[in-house]
């Protein structure tokens, strides 16, 4: 059930991310155009707006290009632009709150916000709605819960489908700290199935 | 695994285990029906996430995407581009501000520290403003009056010097006849 079972894509040509790393503009198109497809598709999942996600997809990206210095080639490229996606989709997620301000902003909170679990479920829920949909508002349901950090090791291991020391060198952490990250999150996530199972 | 460990537990399910780990796992999973109950219950939740990532659906708007990050790289580079120098120097400037912080706090300690030292120490001034005492008697400039008057500064021990010069001859000989006597008692 490692990332081996799932499709994975073909690693960057390093001669290409040099050049995208010395300012080729070209060839850092080159590098996204093999993962933008991907990408726009978690955007999109992770949005649930089609031009929402265009827009985070894009500042993903741009954000890997202002950045692309940084990327040393030790974990895959996807796997890296993803760690800046969910970045950018903790940003997203505080433009979109209706009251920028509130009291859980105060305490630290701040992506529990949008995270009561009863009103997610009854916005998200259409009756008569397919089982495939039940699993996509889990899921979501399941990320927003989790803390930041939680959340971003738990979305590049499933989405960007990649090892464990793959995982902590996009974080710039160690393989230990990962697993104990994971780990945490798995036993939240299990907590928040029953919770979920309880409120259904 | 000899004992129930569900770090290890949720490790293995997600594929972070060496084969050993692994083994030691699955040995211990078969003896063990609280563990079986919660690698099913782990399982689930992965396997929840794993058919959700690989099964997310189509999405148009690849093709526009793209042209529109080509617009962005075209209208942005060499404008904002982060140059190389000032990226080090920023990462220089944060790598030295540690260290530095840490040489200024030595400094001030080891500047506290010699004050402590000085202020302990009887100053020259101190030993000199001593009321100065008019020796009632003639002493010997012996080691021990020597180590007595080095107590004091070299000007008194010279004055001692002198008064033992112009001590009469007569006290001399007391003196001398004074360790005679000690000698012949012992």
């Amino acid at each position: 059930m490692g990332p081996d079972t799932m499709t994975m894509l073909p690693a960057a040509d390093p001669l290409v991310v040099e050049a995208a790393r010395l300012g080729d503009a070209d060839a850092f198109a080159q590098l996204c155009a093999t993962i933008e497809d991907r990408l726009l598709r978690q955007a999109n999942f992770l949005c649930k707006d089609p031009d929402a996600a265009q827009d985070l997809a894009q500042e993903t990206l741009f954000a890997a290009w202002k950045s692309i210095r940084k990327y040393n080639g030790e974990c895959r490229f996807f796997t890296w632009v993803c760690g800046i996606m969910i970045r950018q989709y903790r940003n997203y997620l505080r433009k979109s709150r209706r009251f920028p301000l509130s009291f859980s902003w105060f305490t630290g909170e701040a992506d529990s916000h949008d995270l009561n679990l009863e009103n997610l479920i009854c916005e998200s829920e259409i009756p008569g709605a397919g089982g495939n949909r039940d699993l996509d508002t889990y899921i979501r349901l399941c990320l927003l819960d989790l803390s930041p950090k939680h959340r971003e090791v738990v979305y590049l291991r499933f989405y960007a489908n990649d090892s464990m020391d793959g995982i902590a060198r996009a974080l710039g952490c160690s393989t230990g700290t990962v697993k104990s990250r994971l780990f945490h999150a798995m036993a939240h996530l299990r907590k928040m199935k029953a919770r979920l199972n309880e409120l259904r | 695994m000899k004992r129930c460990d569900k770090k290890q537990l949720t490790l293995w399910i997600a594929g972070g285990l060496s084969p050993d780990e692994e083994a030691a796992c699955r040995a211990h999973l078969s003896g063990c029906a609280r563990c079986r109950e919660d690698h099913a219950a782990l399982t689930k939740v992965f396997d929840a996430f794993e058919t959700h990532a690989s099964a997310l659906p189509q999405v148009d708007g690849v093709g526009a995407l793209h042209d529109a990050l080509q617009q962005r790289l075209e209208g942005d580079s060499g404008t904002e581009y982060p140059s190389r120098y000032s990226y080090n120097f920023r990462s220089w400037l944060i790598r030295l501000a540690l260290p530095a912080a840490a040489v200024i706090l030595l400094l001030f300690w080891l500047d506290n520290e010699r004050k402590k030292l000085v202020s302990s120490q009887p100053s020259i001034v101190q030993t000199q403003s001593l009321p100065a005492k008019a020796p009632s008697r003639p002493v010997d400039p012996t080691f021990s009056n020597y180590s007595n008057a080095s107590r004091h500064s070299l000007e008194d021990f010279d004055r001692l010097l002198d008064g033992q010069l112009r001590a009469p001859a007569s006290q001399t000989a007391r003196s001398v006849d004074t360790s005679v006597s000690l000698q012949t008692m012992l």
